[in-house]
């Protein structure tokens, strides 16, 4: 790949601009705009209501307050925080040298790819099922902690770290690698010194995807939180079961929230940081 | 000194049964000199270098640097990549984008094996490296705010900053511009006997090979079908596909004339008659179908009683500094290439004039 001279090039729809202007308008609308607002309407009611100039005075930030004054939810916050975090950051060390393995057919790199490939076609739910048999069987006391969700979660999103990477070291010019060899780097040396800051774009960007991914799995975290280690897919679902919707609202927009800037940051740091993959 | 001996090392490919790669690869260079290994793409030159440099892995033969074995399938000797001491210049040119000019420069310096240079030893031969190659003064400049030409010669930096005994470099003029190209293949010719390095380059086009090389050698299909000087290589020929791929000699096919010894001159009688004369650089025996080449610039065009060889000028090109003809000569065109200030008009009857010794059969 080479990717010479590209560069979007407008061209001048005519009349049809109206008609792309208000498909992508009415997209906008349907996708993002309408579920937001009913999620909104939701959390400062204090009981479930449609719409209604009537239901105007009812409105309050009750929920909102709820939300951030009762400990349970910020604890389950960090849970959730940390449980994706610790899966991102496993998952992109292991398919940093994985993939990079496969993409440059390494010894093993085809049987690396399938395998940490596998588990893509596990529905999440058999999945969760074989790894609580697991570690209800094997003698480490992990089973009710927050680290079973993490290994199940590694397992899960492994196929997402796999693709960042493998398509990043495709990226990259192989005589990048080979310049290093012949300048005296060993194989780790070349892959600390070369290979991995040349692939930070595309490790960041998997870490991010699979952290935000990660964040809001119930499948896997239904079968393996448990009251001491609960995450906020769960604790969401459970407040829909328990008649709480208007709660469930607010923490849902506070989350998207929150996920958004996280989102937003990584954005910005990349932006900032200036040379990518290709030196631009 | 550099040693290759029946270096090969093959490609099958399992589609359709055609193998690339190298057949039995061997030469001798002394110290310093700039060797050129030139042949069209897919020749196996590149293959070579890789195969020297250990980016390859030969499936046999033997690699020596002076009296260190690099490789050898015999002891099954292999020195690792990392470990050869080799400085090597690629086509791509392969700077670090994430790293300076100074740091692309000094990494050979910081990573190789055994005694590491201090920091300022680092700095010093830095900058002498970047003084060589014309770079002073750029060493703070992020890698990829350089031009073309400036990568190239930061490539070069770093190939020869950790004084290596053999540099090799695979077309790395291929990227640059025409008269950036001519400029390099001087600057990088001049580089080379300044710091005395033993060279291998590769390359596919003849005029780099001829400007800059002590020795070439010319590959086809993965074997070395002529090794010399420049001038041996130009002027004598060893084969149809040498006289053919460097200078685009005209090729007359005709049968000898006469015996004749290695390194004489004979005659060759051409299919329509004519009887030239021409250097035989080995034996042949009287009625033997050969080949003679010669080279455009080297015929004359004169009256048509006073040559061996007659025809009439088919079409005639004005390059500028020389006047191109295509002289139809019985059923074959043969090139001329003449001297500007006379142009002779097409349909003109001429005669072909030539020495015997820039005449010479090829296998």
């Amino acid at each position: 790949m080479t990717g010479k001279g590209y560069r979007p090039r407008p061209f001048d729809l005519g009349k049809g601009r109206w008609i792309a202007g208000a498909i992508i308008v009415a997209n906008f609308c349907i996708v993002l705009v309408l579920p937001m607002i009913t999620l909104l309407w939701m959390a400062l009611l204090p009981f479930l209501r449609g719409f209604s100039l009537a239901a105007l005075p009812l409105l309050s930030f009750k929920n909102f307050r709820t939300v951030f004054t009762e400990p349970g939810y910020v604890e389950l916050a960090t849970n959730s925080l940390l449980v994706a975090g610790a899966a991102a950051t496993i998952i992109m060390a292991i398919t940093a040298l994985a993939g990079w393995i496969a993409a440059r057919r390494g010894p093993g790199g085809w049987a690396l790819d399938q395998l940490a490939t596998l588990s893509l076609v596990f529905p999440g739910i058999c999945l969760g099922v074989a790894v609580m048999e697991v570690y209800l069987r094997v003698p480490l006391p992990i089973y009710g902690t927050l680290w079973i969700i993490a290994i199940a979660y590694v397992i899960r999103f492994m196929p997402y770290g796999m693709r960042y990477v493998y398509s990043g070291v495709l990226q990259l010019h192989h005589e990048l690698e080979e310049a290093a060899g012949v300048a005296g780097a060993g194989a780790l040396m070349t892959l600390r010194r070369i290979v991995a800051p040349l692939l930070s774009p595309a490790i960041v960007a998997g870490w991010l995807f699979i952290f935000l991914v990660a964040n809001k799995e119930l499948a896997i975290a239904v079968l393996l939180a448990s009251p001491g280690s609960q995450v906020i897919a769960v604790s969401i679902f459970d407040l829909w079961v328990n008649g709480q919707g208007g709660e469930l609202a607010a923490f849902g927009l506070i989350w998207t929230v929150l996920m958004t800037v996280i989102a937003c940051l990584f954005f910005v740091q990349g932006r900032r940081g200036g040379t990518d993959v290709f030196g631009n | 000194m550099l040693t290759v001996r029946a270096l090969t090392k093959i490609y099958a490919n399992r589609f359709d049964a055609q193998a690339g790669g190298v057949r039995s690869v061997s030469f001798d260079l002394p110290q310093g000199t700039f060797f050129t290994l030139l042949g069209p793409s897919g020749c196996g030159k590149t293959t070579t270098l890789r195969c020297v440099a250990g980016l390859e892995r030969p499936d046999g033969g033997t690699v020596l640097v002076g009296d260190r074995v690099l490789f050898d399938s015999e002891s099954k000797t292999a020195v690792p990549l990392n470990e050869r001491g080799i400085g090597m210049v690629f086509q791509s040119y392969a700077i670090w984008p994430h790293m300076t000019v100074f740091e692309n420069i000094a990494f050979p310096l910081r990573v190789g094996k055994g005694q590491r240079p201090g920091r300022e030893e680092i700095g010093r031969l830095v900058d002498q490296a970047l003084s060589t190659v014309g770079l002073s003064g750029y060493g703070d400049r992020p890698a990829t705010r350089l031009s073309g030409g400036q990568q190239q010669r930061v490539a070069l930096a770093r190939a020869i900053v950790h004084r290596p005994k053999l540099l090799l470099l695979d077309e790395p003029l291929s990227n640059l511009d025409a008269a950036l190209r001519e400029e390099m293949r001087i600057e990088l010719r001049r580089l080379q006997q300044q710091i005395g390095v033993m060279t291998i380059y590769v390359t596919h086009d003849q005029s780099e090979a001829l400007a800059m090389s002590d020795q070439i050698a010319v590959m086809e299909k993965g074997r070395v079908v002529q090794m010399g000087d420049p001038r041996e290589i130009y002027f004598r020929p060893a084969n149809e596909f040498v006289a053919r791929f460097i200078g685009a000699a005209n090729l007359l096919h005709g049968v000898c004339d006469g015996d004749v010894a290695a390194g004489a001159e004979g005659h060759v009688r051409l299919a329509d008659g004519a009887r030239i004369a021409c250097h035989f650089p080995r034996a042949a025996t009287s009625g033997k179908p050969s080949v003679v080449a010669i080279r455009p610039e080297s015929i004359g065009l004169t009256d048509p009683a006073r040559a061996a060889l007659h025809g009439t000028i088919a079409a005639t090109s004005f390059l500028g500094g020389t006047v191109r003809y295509d002289v139809a000569v019985g059923g074959l065109t043969v090139r001329v290439v003449g001297a500007a200030e006379r142009m002779i008009a097409s349909g003109t009857g001429v005669g072909l004039d030539f020495p015997a010794s820039a005449a010479v059969v090829v296998d």
